[in-house]
This record gives C-alpha cells, sequence and structure tokens, in this order.
C-alpha cells in the first residue's frame, strides 16, 4: 500500500482521491491545504488527516508519495519540500510557471533520487494513447498535419486561473496539455506562432490558436480557450492527418450512454472525475502508473525533462503572442 | 496466485481476441490449446506462444478451459473438460439445442466442475452503468427494451453459416448477445418469442436476417434484430445497442461508441474503439470463479434459458406466429 498526501485540496484533489479509491495499493492518509483541508477530508477521504500547512504534513503525516495539486506557481517549493525528505511526487501539470521555477524542481529530483512524474494526463486518457499507439505503428505514415482543440465556457470566477502571473492562462494551462501531446505523437516543436486575446479581466475568457512546427517538418494547430458563454461544454478534438491516413476525435461524437430524464437530456463524456463510462479513466491509469514507478515495475513516461520541454512550448506560445513573431522554444528564456 | 487456462478448439475467431485479452489479465496465463484440427492448433499454439497437444494432456495441465469450437461441438468439449475435472467457460451460444444445452450443464454439475457461457458484452461499463441506473430507480419502472447486434455481411462466412457446426444462422449465432442483456438487466424470463428470418444479403444456406419481437416477463416488450446485413465497408465490425424505456427515464446505450475515425488512404474509414477491452473483464471473472470455486458471471443455466429462446425464435420463423418459450 503506499500511502499519498495531497498537497492542495481543490477540484483536482477530489480526482486524486476518486483515483485513490479505485486502486488496491493506494490510500490517502493526509490532505494539506491552508483553509479548506479539513472540510475536504471531511468529505472525500474521512480515514484521512487534514493539515494546515504542506511542510508539517511533510514531516509528521504517514505517507510515502505526495501530490502536488496546488496553483502552477507554487509547485516547486512544495516539490522541494517533498524531495528533502525522500518522498516520490506525482506534480499537477504544467511542471511549474517559470523555467527557473523547473530547474529548482529538476535539481530537487536529482539530489534527492525521488520518483518523479509530471501529471501530463491526456498520455493515459485512452481515446488519446490508442491514437499515439496506431501513429507509432505506421498507421498514418508519415505525419504530415495535426490539429488540436481544448475548450470549454465558464460563467464565474477562475480564481487563480485567471492571474497570468499565476497560471500562465490558457496557453499554459490549457494549451500545455495538446502541446504535450503533440509532441509525444509528432516529436519535438521547432517553432510556434501564436495569437492570443481577452476580452474580460486577465485570462477569464481568453483565446488562443497556436501554429507549430516539428522538428520532423509537420506542422500543427493548435486552439485553446475559455469564454463566458457557460454552456459551452467541455470539448476536445484532435486529427493526426499523416500521408497514409487519418485519425479524427471529438468528444462530441462519443455517445456511448445517454440519459434523458424529463428535464435535460444528459452524455456523460467529461474526461474528468467519473463521468465518462468506461472502466478505468485516465486519471486511474495514471495514479496506477506513478505507482507502478515508485514500485520499480515502470519508468516515469513523462520525467522532469519531459515536462520541462512542455512548458517550453507553452512559453514560447506566451512569448510569440506578445512578441508577434515566431519563437524557438528551445531558446526561450523565461 | 496464478490461474492456468487452456483454450479446447480454435474455430471461433474469438479464440485469438481471448488470447491477445488474457495478456492483460492479472493472475491468469494461457498455457496451452487442444484442437481437433492440428495445423490449426499448432498455429495458434505458435502465435500466441502457448503448448499444443492432446487434449487429455492439455486439461491435465490447467484449471480452466475456455471452449472456443463450432458451435454443434461446444457439448463435445465441455464434456471433455468436465470428465477431467476442469472449470469450463463456453463460447456462445452454449449449444444449439436445449436438450445438448442441459446435458452439458448436468454433466458439470455431476462433475463439480463451474460452468459459463462468454457473455463478454456484460463486462462494458456503458451497458453496465445502465443496469445499475435500473437497480438503483433511477429508470423507475421499466417499460421495454429495444436491443441491437448488427454484424456485417461477412459475418456469415465460414463454418458459422453451415448448419452442421453452425447449428444455425444469424438467429444461432447473436441472439443470445442481447436476450442475455435483457434478462440481466430486467432479472425476467423471455416468455414469448415472434421472429423473422430470411436470406437477403449473401448466398447462404441459413438466414443472414435475424429480427425477434419477445416479450420479457408479463409485459415488458423487447425487440432484438442481429441481422448479418452492415456492407463490408461499414466502419466498425459491429455493434450493440439497447434503448431501455422506463417511466422516469430514457437511457440509449451504444455499447462501443468510444471511438475515433481512421481513414485509412487506400483502405477507407473504419472506427476504432478505445473503451475497456470487454473480453479482458470476463476473463478475469472467469479466471476468479475458476480461483473461487464459484460460478462464473453467466451461468450454464442462464446459458439453457438463452437457447431455449433462440429455439422458440426458429420455431416462430418456421411457424408466422408468437411461441411461447417453454421453460418446462
Amino acid at each position: 500500500m503506499i500511502r499519498i498526501g495531497l498537497v492542495g485540496a481543490g477540484s483536482m484533489a477530489g480526482v486524486y482521491a476518486q483515483s485513490a479509491a479505485s486502486l488496491p495499493n493506494a490510500d490517502v492518509t493526509a490532505v494539506a491545504s491552508p483553509n479548506t483541508a479539513e472540510t475536504f477530508v471531511a468529505e472525500q477521504v474521512p480515514t484521512g488527516t487534514a493539515y494546515s500547512d504542506a511542510e508539517t504534513m511533510f514531516d509528521k503525516a504517514a505517507i510515502d508519495a505526495v501530490a502536488v495539486l496546488t496553483p502552477t506557481h507554487t509547485h516547486h517549493e512544495f516539490v522541494e519540500g517533498a524531495a528533502e525528505r525522500g518522498l516520490d511526487v506525482i506534480c499537477e501539470k504544467p511542471i511549474a510557471r517559470t523555467l527557473d521555477q523547473a530547474a529548482r524542481i529538476r535539481t530537487a529530483v536529482e539530489e534527492s533520487g525521488i520518483t518523479f512524474l509530471t501529471a501530463h494526463v491526456v498520455r493515459f486518457f485512452p481515446e488519446y494513447a490508442e491514437a499515439k499507439r496506431l501513429v507509432e505503428s505506421g498507421d498514418i505514415g508519415t505525419p504530415g498535419v495535426a490539429r488540436a482543440r481544448r475548450a470549454f465556457g465558464i460563467g464565474g470566477n477562475r480564481g487563480w486561473f485567471e492571474d497570468r502571473e499565476k497560471s500562465g492562462g490558457v496557453l499554459l494551462d490549457v494549451a500545455v496539455h495538446d502541446f504535450d501531446y503533440l509532441r509525444w505523437v509528432f516529436g519535438d516543436v521547432e517553432e510556434v506562432f501564436t495569437r492570443r486575446t481577452n476580452w474580460t479581466r486577465e485570462a477569464r475568457s481568453e483565446v488562443s490558436i497556436t501554429l507549430a512546427e516539428f522538428e520532423n517538418g509537420a506542422k500543427g494547430h493548435v486552439e485553446a480557450w475559455t469564454v463566458q458563454v457557460s454552456n459551452i461544454p467541455f470539448t476536445t478534438t484532435f486529427e493526426l492527418c499523416g500521408d497514409k491516413g487519418l485519425i479524427e476525435f471529438d468528444l462530441e461524437d462519443v455517445r456511448p450512454y445517454v440519459v434523458h430524464d424529463g428535464e435535460t437530456t444528459h452524455v456523460p463524456r467529461d474526461p474528468v472525475g467519473d463521468d465518462l463510462p468506461i472502466a478505468q479513466d485516465g486519471y486511474d491509469k495514471q495514479l496506477e502508473h506513478f505507482l507502478a514507478c515508485i514500485e520499480g515495475d515502470a519508468e516515469p513516461l513523462i520525467p522532469v525533462e519531459e515536462g520541462i520541454e512542455s512548458l517550453r512550448v507553452s512559453l514560447a506560445a506566451i512569448e510569440s503572442a506578445e512578441r508577434g513573431v515566431p519563437v524557438d522554444p528551445s531558446e526561450v528564456n523565461a | 496466485m496464478s490461474v492456468s487456462l487452456a483454450i479446447l478448439s480454435a474455430a471461433h475467431s474469438h479464440a485469438h481476441a481471448y488470447a491477445t485479452a488474457l495478456e492483460s489479465v492479472p493472475g491468469a496465463e494461457l498455457v496451452a490449446i487442444a484442437d481437433d484440427d492440428e495445423t490449426r492448433g499448432e498455429s495458434f499454439a505458435a502465435e500466441h506462444d502457448v503448448d499444443y497437444g492432446p487434449t487429455e494432456d492439455v486439461l491435465a495441465q490447467v484449471d480452466g478451459a475456455v471452449v472456443c469450437s463450432e458451435n454443434t461441438r461446444h457439448i463435445e468439449w465441455v464434456h471433455a473438460a468436465a470428465d477431467a475435472g476442469v472449470d469450463v467457460l463456453s463460447e456462445k451460444p452454449l449449444a444449439t439445442t436445449r436438450d445438448d444445452a442441459q446435458a452439458m450443464v448436468d454433466r458439470c454439475e455431476d462433475a463439480g466442475v463451474n460452468l459459463g457461457v462468454a457473455m463478454p458484452v456484460r463486462f462494458n461499463e456503458p451497458i453496465r452503468r445502465a443496469k445499475a441506473a435500473y437497480d438503483d430507480g433511477e429508470l423507475g419502472a421499466l417499460r421495454a427494451l429495444i436491443g441491437t447486434n448488427l454484424l456485417t455481411r461477412m459475418s456469415g462466412s465460414g463454418w458459422i453459416s453451415n448448419p452442421d457446426l453452425g447449428g444455425g444462422g444469424a438467429i444461432m449465432d447473436h441472439t443470445v448477445h442481447v436476450v442475455d442483456l435483457g434478462r440481466w438487466i430486467s432479472g425476467k424470463e423471455v416468455t414469448e418469442v415472434f421472429a423473422y428470418g430470411g436470406t437477403r444479403f449473401a448466398d447462404l444456406e441459413v438466414e443472414d436476417i435475424s429480427l425477434a419481437s419477445m416479450q420479457l416477463g408479463d409485459e415488458i416488450p423487447f425487440s432484438h434484430e442481429g441481422s448479418w446485413r452492415q456492407p463490408d465497408t461499414w466502419d466498425f465490425w459491429g455493434d450493440v445497442t439497447m434503448r431501455l424505456i422506463g417511466d422516469e427515464q430514457v437511457i440509449e446505450v451504444d455499447c462501443f461508441d468510444r471511438t475515433f475515425k481512421h481513414t485509412h488512404a487506400e483502405d477507407g474509414v473504419q472506427r476504432v474503439e478505445w473503451g475497456e477491452d470487454m473480453n479482458a473483464g470476463m476473463l478475469a471473472d472467469f479466471a476468479a470463479a475458476v480461483e473461487a470455486d464459484r460460478t462464473p458471471e453467466v451461468s450454464g443455466e442462464e446459458g439453457v434459458a438463452e437457447v431455449r429462446v433462440v429455439e422458440a425464435a426458429y420455431e416462430s420463423v418456421e411457424r408466422g406466429e408468437p411461441v411461447t418459450v417453454q421453460y418446462d
């Protein structure tokens, strides 16, 4: 049994607690958060212990590993604290807000020798994983163009996500999923050109469109946005086109289970939480993989360096949007 | 612990699917195959890296066996397993006549081995969610069920449409899947069947149309189509759908609609499924049943009930009128 302490008690903490409950060898035994740990523990992990700060949890709780689920700009502090005590870490994406913070994470992981996984969960979503497998086995031939979209409507306050200094806005918080996935499938990104607009406070309503060129010559189009049109459902799509074939996925087309109840028609397919009818969702598979890495049965699919490379693409896109020129991710210095 | 398993006959293409699925089932290992066709058995053994040998030897080295033979020969293989004291999971339908099916249940009971029927769709998450919605009362009273298990025309090629081996056509081949789901979800038996057959799509001795209008219990209308009618260029191998009409909710399940579209530059469009592997779920249950000495998810008795429905469907096609299903 691997005992896990959650740092953060927001929405992701609920998702991790659910995934841990679905696995035979995981147990969430502690949760740290300045204000809401006690409420979270009472509602979601009644056998766990609540702490108001992470350092105390690292020192006192009976834990073997830590999930860092805090606002992006704070990831490095908690990874450092956990690494100092030899606690293995799964860290929410993006790995950090800046390259300096990411470098601190790399140093902490290297010096402590802990197991570290960047939680780019999309690599564990079965539809994305299956498409990767097909591309790798040559089913689309030589990659030519990739498109990916990730978008949702949200009515109210998005909290710290709205603050670009903390979250990086949609390019770092949302588009980074697809940057990471497309790097995994098509290879390294050599250049991005991004347009970005927002028309409310900071990053509450924000649209980004990124063109990308991969090292192998393939091109990409990545669209990420959040708008205040609240009834826009959470949408993800991708197209992977090569000379021998095309793969097209649209979450809107996934309709294995539809419920009409007199007031609404519900099509459960949100990949977050236990909504999508599938035996094991991406978050379950990701946590299972992290545990296998701890037990020495697997190597982390997304180690620190991979997390940093995907961060670089987002930072390059942000720089491109600000300067109006194409940017090479390897030359970013943010 | 590890449960060692054998496949008995690779006549049915599911043998390969099960061998592949077993690679991802913890605690179960496919170790051998027996087959009355030596060439087929040896080629299967080489492909899946398992032993091929005489049936007795194979049964002597395993805890459980999965029968993937031609339909009319399930009985021979199940009896061989029973006589060797090996728990057995039979490909569906359990048999092509209720007499055979009942004889298999009796033989296994006498031998003290557990008998199950391979009904993988029970391990599909969307259909499990529908059953849970009914069991938890969300659907309300179940008023009607409409199901399909449509297949491509080429599904009828090979022994499956040879009456001596397949025991029938599309009605024999696939009625039991959806009948099993209907019985499982409702907890009721099929009491009456009116069915149509017919041969319209391929040059076959047997029917490629399978349409049935049934009644579950005293009052629930339940229909099924399992025709081999989709053009072979269809974008998926087949479907399983079920519409549950309740007085609180209507739930529509399309079991395999967790796919993306794959267009081949030369071969056209295929949908690729990325949902969980229901065969792996079924085989994990069988391995667990062997380990715990319990009945697998779908028992031999349930298999007999389903064969009775198939027999009634054929009788209805013959007589052109609704037929009461005999449960003796």
